[in-house]
């Protein structure tokens, strides 16, 4: 019992990091119709940019500021330089243009911090301390925390804001939102750079966790697509809640089946959700059925 | 296009129709094509061009997908993987080279339906991430299976790989199974593409409405597609284990996915001509320099932004609006870097 305990507790840090690059894939997604593949690039790329901030002799939370701010601004360049001439054409060419640019960001990465691991020190403390017979490392709560408290922060600008609004208006029709005087333009860029920068804080939390290499980037933008695809494709909640179930699908699958094949149960479950539920846990119906 | 006298027939109608209006150029085209490995006169040249004829066949199969079906399929290597995989599987239980091949062709044609089920169900988006689950699920496995598959490390291919006493493991060998296959793939693609069934195939990618409305069962189309496209990435992934008479997972992974897109991006999505052409350059390219140092690797990925970006109709997009220009028929240039397509 305590095991499986220990493992959800040690998965739910993970999870909300996940979390937080679905909920960028998610939002991309719903106002854009975009699939960032860079996704996790961007995510990776933040690391990087944080532990040369730091190297360089800023202070710990303006390096991590740094990285993140740095994301998003590689998402703004993603959507001024390629993203804006292509959505007009059919929806595969951008898709196949962030594909590029995953590429691009990952060479670019491996000519400037080469192929050898890095790290970044955790934002707290790792020495755990135990509650009962758990052991809780405070950097896994601080991440749980500061994760979820973006998350949030994300919900509550697309629900309730005026930007929120126009963006979930361009989502619905582009044509009719651009007559009540938004910029659909904006909307798109406002959304990519959000999810850069929800990429990058995602990035800087999972770094001292697994690592930095210029690799690491498909297999987050994977977890990702997981995560928003059993959330629902296109609900923030539902990415949220997908990043925390697939954090913990794969540890408990790492623990009790095999580690090899904790990845492989999650394709299979995000098969499973494609062909029976395509609208997952908390999608919108009609937004499936429209697009399916 | 020029128009067709006869819309209706059938794929298989059309593969009877042969030769239909290719006899002269077909003939002409393979006696050249005969004499290249004298003219080249260099075994390393010759193995850059069949490595490009084997991508050409793969890229064949995904322009049937992707340029045709508008079904952006990210499983394409994993398709050659197994491809190669069952190959090497007939091979060492002492099947011959050529059905072995026939076999590769019948494994990539069945992963590749499996996501064609799918694609009766969900497509667009959904059907990109199913791909790509696919593809990672194949290399998970076999990565996870050395004792089967050989691992990360794979494996050597056993059997002889010889017809008749003719070596196909020397390049000169491989050229001329190679390159048979790859005309004959481009004979195939095109029957399928002027055949009521790539008709309805186009219409559907381009409208899914209008074509269910003129009577397309879409998701039958659909499934077709993905199968006759996964057969060609079959044959091809059987190939580039006989060329490299070694078979590993980092030959089938998502690079080759990119790179067989690529190839369709810059031929222009839907021209069979334009992907052979493409992808003899790009293997070539590929092959020369580009992905084996990181500097390549930015190039190849700005390149396909680029491409995309700025060549919305690749090298058949650009032949349309020259030859247009030529003829004087249409206005072709409307607003940046854009024609008026047909």
């Amino acid at each position: 019992m305590s095991v499986l305990a220990q493992a959800i507790v040690s998965a739910i840090a993970a999870g909300a990091v996940y979390g937080l690059i679905a909920i960028g894939f998610s939002l991309t997604y719903r106002t854009t119709r975009v699939l960032n593949f860079a996704q996790g690039d961007l995510a990776v790329f933040a690391g990087y940019v944080a532990y040369s901030l730091l190297d360089f002799g800023l202070p710990f939370p303006f390096a991590l500021i740094g990285g993140i701010l740095a994301s998003g601004v590689m998402a703004g360049l993603l959507d001024r330089l390629v993203l804006q001439y292509l959505y007009v054409r059919k929806i595969v060419f951008p898709i196949l243009s962030t594909l590029g640019f995953s590429i691009v960001l990952q060479s670019s990465m491996q000519l400037i911090w080469k192929s050898l691991p890095l790290s970044l020190p955790s934002i707290a403390s790792q020495q755990a301390f135990l509650v009962g017979d758990i052991a809780i490392a405070p950097s896994a709560v601080a991440i749980f925390v500061v994760g979820i408290a973006a998350s949030g922060v994300a919900l509550w600008v697309v629900d309730v804001t005026r930007i929120g609004r126009a963006m979930r208006g361009c989502a619905q029709d582009r044509e009719m939102t651009s007559l009540l005087g938004v910029n659909p333009r904006m909307m798109y860029f406002i959304a990519i750079v959000a999810s850069g920068l929800l990429a990058g804080l995602a990035g800087v939390l999972i770094t001292p966790l697994i690592g930095l290499t210029p690799f690491r980037g498909l297999g987050l933008s994977v977890v990702g697509f997981l995560a928003s695809i059993l959330g629902g494709l296109g609900s923030l909640v539902g990415a949220l809640v997908g990043g925390m179930l697939v954090s913990v699908l794969i540890t408990l699958a790492g623990t009790y089946l095999s580690s090899t094949y904790a990845y492989g149960l999650a394709y299979l479950l995000m098969g499973l959700v494609l062909v029976v539920r395509v609208r997952g846990l908390f999608g919108d119906e009609i937004e499936a059925v429209r697009q399916v | 296009m020029s128009t067709d006298d006869r819309p209706h027939l059938s794929f298989a109608g059309r593969i009877a129709a042969f030769p239909g209006r290719y006899l002269v150029g077909h003939i002409a085209l393979v006696l050249a094509l005969f004499f290249v490995p004298a003219v080249l006169n260099s075994d390393s040249k010759l193995q850059i061009l069949n490595l490009a004829l084997i991508y050409g066949i793969a890229a064949l199969g995904l322009n049937i997908i992707f340029g045709l079906g508008g079904l952006l399929s990210i499983a394409q290597g994993a398709v050659m993987g197994v491809g190669g995989y069952t190959l090497v599987f007939a091979m060492a239980g002492t099947v011959g080279v050529v059905p072995a091949l026939l076999l590769a062709c019948a494994g990539g044609a069945v992963l590749s339906g499996l996501t064609g089920l799918a694609a009766i169900r969900i497509r667009s988006h959904y059907f990109i991430l199913l791909t790509l689950a696919l593809a990672e699920a194949a290399t998970l496995l076999v990565q996870n299976n050395p004792d089967l598959t050989g691992g990360s490390n794979g494996m050597p291919l056993e059997g002889s790989a010889q017809i008749f006493g003719w070596d196909l493991t020397t390049a000169n060998g491989l050229y001329y199974c190679a390159m048979p296959a790859l005309i004959a793939s481009w004979y195939l693609a095109d029957c399928f593409k002027r055949s009521r069934h790539g008709l309805a195939l186009r219409t559907l990618s381009a409208d899914e409405y209008l074509a269910m409305m003129a009577g397309v069962a879409t998701g039958h189309a659909r499934f077709y597609a993905t199968v006759i496209g996964g057969a060609f990435a079959g044959l091809a992934g059987g190939l580039l284990v006989v060329d490299d008479a070694y078979i590993g997972p980092q030959n089938f992974d998502l690079d080759t996915a990119s790179l067989l897109l690529l190839i369709i991006v810059l031929g222009g999505p839907g021209s069979n001509v334009g992907t052979i052409v493409a992808a003899l350059i790009l293997s070539i390219l590929v092959q020369g320099t580009i992905m084996f140092t990181t500097l390549g690797q930015l190039a190849y990925g700005v390149a396909i932004i680029v491409l995309i970006v700025v060549a919305p109709g690749g090298l058949a997009g650009l032949a349309r609006l020259l030859i247009a220009r030529a003829s004087q028929r249409v206005p072709i240039v409307t607003g940046r870097w854009r024609y008026r397509p047909r």
